[in-house]
């Protein structure tokens, strides 16, 4: 059983700790409330593929809950830049803004925007949103280019800049990054809706900071720091020390087919951890590079999801016992200026599994099986509604998690480093925002990788798309490499698209490639079921059978993978011959 | 005489309050009788007839109002107890309900558990039919897919059937034509379709209500009828109402047909009551919990006032129907301990009886519901040693402490989730202890939280039933007007407000309002074009004109920059639900005020007893008090206990109590 912190041990005074350390969270939920409710582009308004962070004044994350996991820890990279460039040129009523990844972002679509928040003349916190707009430029629409070589192909570089001073745009920024998109009202719209809601945040803060005063809020802050360190201490203390190694593959980096592989070793010493990138494959020509602060939040992701339970405050503290290193040049740390866009989906999944995969051997009672990889698509054309230029995010169609000890992995709940925070746009809401219908969205039948608990299915699903010339970009993986099994649960199924299939000119899709289509063309997807954990035929007879009666398993794989035996109509469990089936399997 | 009546009806207690044209509150309290809770229900009514020298009919005949605040509902959907349901959905789209979104309320919890989707996967089948986007056919709808379907449902046994299609907020046609071919098919089933249940855009939402409308359906329906019946049967003459979530009442019929929008029944009327005692009391936050048998509700009052949302979760499921911000959680007073496979202490919603309260002599079993029920000691001492203490080699005292603990603890979290999580400080609120059990724990409960003061009402344990002695009739209405300002087409738009509103009179008038007393609020969710989530506004009643649009707009801006620090006044705004809320306005209570007198609470002391603190190293003894013969000015010193008929205060070491003008007691925690 995993030991917990009694609350806030040790802390000056509990209550305003607990107090103050809510009070951040709660303003960090309402920043991304304000972005949902203001922001134009599905993207952000219907799927949250943004995430909001607040920092102290010495630029580490104090409370950040709302948002992608791939933003974790990363947003600290970013307010860091801006301090380094701008010093102690930094003023009430200024907003930054940045995107490059090998100067504090994480990819270009990212684009970062930070509010210094001051009090009495003195710079306090930083409000921080950063959100995946839906083209900044690059080779091609969306800004995930397969053919790209260099950073330089996939959008614009936004080193960290003032964009607002004395709260007002800087015009001159705004004009500079709007022409280099394919839709800069959008853009230009969005992110002042994260200016917005960095606002949100300074006001909240402001009145937080009124009634505390500022010594016994800085006090507290700091306390916060520690009593998460503290926390993350005991958990790792909990683990047996040992080295821990483990290893996954990227399919291919879209220009050869030769896998790319990622591995780790977790060294465990008392209270602190180890995690070292030796061996990874040197950086490659596509997309997939993962610069080392993407790397870093993806071993972040790891702990937090395993090693420590989840109500442990996500701030610079917690990460301090972790300590990571990997090799200059190679795919978790390559040097500028290789291409990246894929790298916060593709990478930084894979980059998980081999984390957890090596957890699995200290943690076993907590490590789940392999989730789901990205699969969809960016589609971008013109709305012939609306005369406008569109990008479309494959944001239905989700895979399935990994089976878990004590519990099957949901179905259609996304890729694994996403963790569930990408919210599926509503059918109908889709359907009003992108020229195309939808044929089906529903769950794959034995997608699902088996196991004494089951991994989740993924879906299927196919749109047809109407304007007149659509451009299909693919930027996933997980087509040759399913999401992996646990201590005798088998794989999920890997991923698989289409143009118009089972029509004429039915063409099955790579995972990474750029495609020009035409009105009236399909689009289809079968992203991966998650994996499965334990021995299948160890699973509940009766959980065989609810799968079996709701097709989310075949009659034929409750025979030959669960070896349980359904009879009639009523799909009744024989237990004899299931018994003894299971038993002769286990004996061959 | 005339009398206002209000009854509610939780997991253990079916709690009274009747209000006599004096303004005088009287009290009443039966168990509850879960198979059919209209016998606990008639039970209290009886009751309080007896109490007035009345017969049954003679009593009903002169009640003026009478409320019913139900939780058929909300249990139905926190047990798993729903009808067995069927959806029909478009074909390809079978498991809207259950992908939920992908989204998942924790991120960073692998093993959040979600409820399994009230409809399982053999009974959702989809049927071919298509309407796009502009609310265009593009597929007709294939009635064989519905009458195969039906076969199977009527198979398996289903009695509640939902149908909710894409787009069908734009084009009902298909929706009421696969429920015509249900209602031939399927006789006597349930039958809820989405465009009725709730007629706007995103069908993961409107399905979700739609179904949860339909699993409860079955079950309120007959109970509310059968009781309707009943009643009048047996001399109501006035409506007999029912609370809805949105703190409001309706009449028994509405409230079958939205049988969703009852989810938060009882809990709504607690909410209403405590807005109704900040406006009584000097102190305006208040954190009220109601602790019943089988169920812990909170709620947060800021400045008097309750949030209201347009949707919410119940049990884990998605309802998108106006309803008053309340977090419950599946534990109350009476709730069964038990030890988990790790050998953790756990407290669950089974309902059990106080034992643990008993043993440690915070309950009086002489004097349990003023000596009417009988409890039996013996029992609670064995279900505790067996249970609790055997397993974990303790005595049953220290089990029963130990299930103490846990109980304050787990609803101490719970206050927390409406308090500190939000941002509120504990220390800036009075909790508000209603409902029986809650009582003898608030004082730790307060502890754990930060709370510097307990407020139990007169009326504590009916807090709920006196909260609908304070609702008006409230019923909602929404409907798709999509429009902008500027260039908004007003004669369609004042044509809509026209029939929205004739149909909420009606439905008014039908609920036997007056004319006179019927109002209507209406609101607009509004956007700036190209958002995709709106801001509710209230706009002016009368027909409205281009003169009224600047007003409107303005206000519109205001609020946006409330919410979210800014406005874009020269960005044109979508206008896209108009919200019509029609109030029929019911008469208030008016409470009776006690000038104080002495302190000294000597004269209602009663007695005294051993109970276990353990502050105090264990059992001690302590005075007890008869709270109907404390007086308003009265003060005591914790640890105390205070009886009265129907529940129990103990006042905790380190905490004071005082009554105050209206005789509520105060407690307060010594600094």
């Amino acid at each position: 059983v995993k030991g917990k912190a009694s609350e806030f041990e040790g802390a000056h005074d509990p209550i305003t700790l607990s107090v103050i350390y809510n009070r951040l969270l709660t303003i960090n939920a309402e920043m991304g409330i304000a972005m949902i409710n203001t922001s134009i582009s599905p993207i952000f308004a219907e799927v949250h593929d943004f995430s909001c962070a607040i920092c102290d004044w010495d630029n580490r994350i104090v409370a950040q809950i709302d948002g992608v996991p791939s933003h974790t820890a990363s947003a600290m990279e970013a307010v860091k830049a801006v301090s380094r460039e701008f010093r102690d040129d930094i003023h009430p009523g200024d907003v930054f803004v940045l995107n490059d990844p090998y100067l504090g972002g994480t990819h270009l679509p990212d684009v970062t925007i930070m509010k210094p928040i001051f009090y009495e003349g003195q710079l306090q916190f930083i409000g921080i949103n950063r959100a995946h707009h839906g083209d900044v430029g690059g080779l091609e629409p969306g800004s995930y280019a397969p053919g790209a070589r260099e950073l330089f192909h996939e959008g614009i570089r936004i080193p960290p800049l003032r964009i607002y001073r004395g709260e007002r745009p800087i015009q001159d920024v705004v004009n500079m990054i709007r022409i280099n998109t394919r839709m800069p009202d959008a853009l230009w719209v969005d992110m002042k809706a994260q200016v917005a809601s960095c606002r949100v945040a300074e006001k909240r803060i402001l009145e937080l900071i009124g009634k505390y005063g500022v010594r016994k809020t800085r006090q507290t802050i700091e306390d916060i720091h520690r009593y998460a360190e503290r926390r993350m201490r005991l958990e790792i203390g909990l683990l047996s020390d040992g080295v821990y190694a483990g290893e996954s593959f990227l399919d291919s980096d879209g220009f050869s087919d030769a896998p790319i592989r990622i591995k780790v070793a977790i060294t465990v010493k008392g209270e602190e951890a180890w995690v070292d990138f030796a061996g990874s494959d040197p950086q490659v020509t596509g997309f997939v590079n993962s610069p080392l602060a993407n790397t870093a939040t993806c071993v972040y992701v790891a702990f937090l999801t395993t090693v420590t339970t989840p109500d442990i405050p996500h701030n610079e503290g917690v990460y301090r016992p972790i300590h990571i290193s990997a090799p200059e040049g190679s795919v978790v740390n390559p040097r500028f200026p290789a291409p990246v866009a894929s790298c916060t989906l593709d990478t930084a999944c894979a980059i998980l599994e081999a984390c957890w995969q090596a957890l699995a051997k200290v943690l076993p009672e907590r490590v789940p099986a392999g989730w789901n990889r990205w699969n969809g698509p960016t589609i971008t054309g013109v709305d012939p509604r609306k005369g406008s230029f569109y990008v479309m995010f494959g944001f239905n169609g989700f895979g399935g998690a990994g089976g878990m000890p004590g519990m099957d992995g949901r179905h259609y709940i996304g890729d694994g480093i996403d963790l569930g925070g990408l919210i599926a746009p509503n059918i109908e809401t889709n359907e009003s925002d992108y020229p195309h219908v939808t044929e089906f969205n529903e769950f794959t039948t034995d997608s699902c990788g088996a196991g004494k608990f089951r991994g989740g299915c993924g879906a299927k699903y196919r749109i047809r798309l109407y304007d007149s010339s659509p451009t299909l970009v693919m930027f996933g993986d997980g087509k040759v490499h399913p999401p992996y099994g646990l201590f005798g649960g088998q794989p999920g199924s890997c991923n698989l698209a289409f143009v118009n299939q089972g029509r004429e000119g039915e063409r099955e899709l790579k995972s990474k490639e750029a495609v020009q289509l035409k009105a009236g063309d399909t689009y289809s997807s079968y992203p991966s079921g998650g994996g499965g954990w334990g021995d299948p035929l160890e699973r509940d007879p009766e959980a065989v059978r609810r799968d079996a009666r709701d097709q989310i398993i075949s009659l034929e794989s409750a025979l030959d993978l669960y070896g349980v035996v359904l009879e009639g109509e009523e799909l009744a469990v024989n237990e004899q011959q299931t018994a003894a089936l299971r038993q002769s399997r286990r004996g061959g | 005489m005339k009398f206002r009546m209000g009854v509610d009806i939780g997991g253990t207690f079916t709690d009274g309050v009747v209000i006599d044209s004096a303004g005088a509150i009287h009290s009443f309290k039966e168990l509850s009788t879960p198979k059919d809770p209209s016998i606990g229900l008639y039970n209290v009514i009886r009751k309080a007839a007896a109490h007035f020298g009345r017969s049954l009919e003679a009593f009903l005949g002169e009640l003026d109002f009478f409320a019913h605040g139900t939780t058929v509902a909300t249990n139905t959907l926190l047990t798993g107890t729903g009808a067995r349901t069927g959806l029909l959905l478009t074909a390809g789209f079978r498991d809207t309900l259950e992908m939920r979104r992908a989204h998942k309320e924790n991120i960073w919890d692998l093993y959040l558990p979600i409820p399994s989707p009230l409809v399982p996967r053999y009974l959702r089948r989809g049927v071919q039919e298509r309407i796009d986007c502009q609310g265009e056919v593009l597929q007709p709808l294939r009635a064989e897919d519905v009458v195969e379907a039906c076969r199977l449902f009527r198979k398996e046994g289903v009695t509640a059937v939902a149908v909710c299609t894409l787009f069908s907020y734009l084009n009902d046609a298909h929706e009421r034509a696969i429920r015509a071919i249900v209602e031939r098919e399927l006789p006597g089933v349930f039958v809820s379709i989405s465009s009725e249940v709730l007629p706007q855009i995103r069908e993961y939402e409107r399905m979700s209500t739609t179904v949860a409308n339909a699993c409860v359906g079955p079950k309120l329906t007959v109970y509310l009828s059968a009781l309707d019946r009943k009643l009048k049967g047996d001399g109501l003459r006035r409506a007999f109402y029912v609370t809805a979530s949105n703190g409001g009442v309706m009449t028994a019929e509405t409230a079958i047909r939205h049988a969703s929008a009852t989810l938060l029944s009882g809990p709504a009327a607690g909410a209403i009551g405590a807005v109704f005692f900040a406006g009584l009391l000097p102190q305006k936050n208040l954190i009220l919990m109601d602790m019943g048998g089988t169920s812990f509700d909170v709620t947060l009052v800021s400045q008097g006032q309750v949030t209201l949302s347009t949707e919410g979760e119940i049990a884990g499921y998605r309802v998108a129907k106006p309803m008053i911000d309340i977090h419950t959680v599946g534990a109350g007073g009476g709730s069964i301990a038990w030890l988990d496979g790790g050998g953790m202490l756990r407290v669950g919603p089974a309902s059990a009886g106080s034992d643990a309260n008993l043993l440690l002599g915070y309950l009086n079993k002489d004097y349990f519901l003023g000596g009417e029920m009988k409890v039996n000691e013996q029992k609670a001492r064995e279900a505790m040693e067996r249970h609790i203490a055997a397993p974990l080699g303790l005595d049953e005292v220290q089990a029963a402490a130990g299930v103490f603990r846990v109980i304050n603890q787990s609803m101490a979290d719970a206050a927390k989730v409406v308090s500190v999580q939000r941002g509120h400080d504990p220390r800036e609120y009075a909790l508000v202890s209603a409902g029986g059990a809650c009582s003898v724990h608030a004082c730790m409960i307060a502890e754990e939280v930060g709370c510097r003061s307990v407020i139990v009402p007169k009326a504590a344990s009916v807090f709920c039933a006196l909260g609908m002695l304070e609702s008006d009739i409230r019923l909602d209405h929404v409907r798709s007007i999509r429009t902008m300002i500027p260039g908004a087409d007003l004669a369609a738009f004042n044509e809509a407000v026209r029939q929205v509103e004739a149909r909420a009179l009606a439905e008014l008038l039908q609920e036997g309002v007056e004319r006179e007393r019927a109002t209507f609020l209406r609101h607009l969710d509004v956007r700036y074009v190209g958002q995709h989530h709106e801001v509710t506004i209230p706009i002016p009643g009368g027909a409205i004109t281009e003169a009224h649009l600047p007003g409107i707009a303005e206000s519109f801006h205001r609020a946006h920059e409330r919410l979210y620090t800014y406005a874009t006044p020269e960005n044109p705004l979508e206008v896209m639900n108009l919200r019509v809320t029609a109030v029929g306005a019911v008469d208030k209570a008016a409470l009776t005020r006690r000038a104080p007198g002495a302190a000294d609470p000597g004269a209602a002391r009663k007695g005294e007893r051993r109970a276990w603190f353990e502050q105090r190293g264990g059992f001690i003894p302590v005075p007890v008090y008869d709270r109907d013969r404390l007086a308003p000015g009265n003060r005591l010193e914790g640890p105390a206990i205070v009886e009265e008929r129907i529940t129990t205060v103990v006042a905790h070491p380190g905490w004071s109590l005082r009554v105050d003008e209206y005789e509520n007691l105060v407690m307060e925690r010594a600094e």
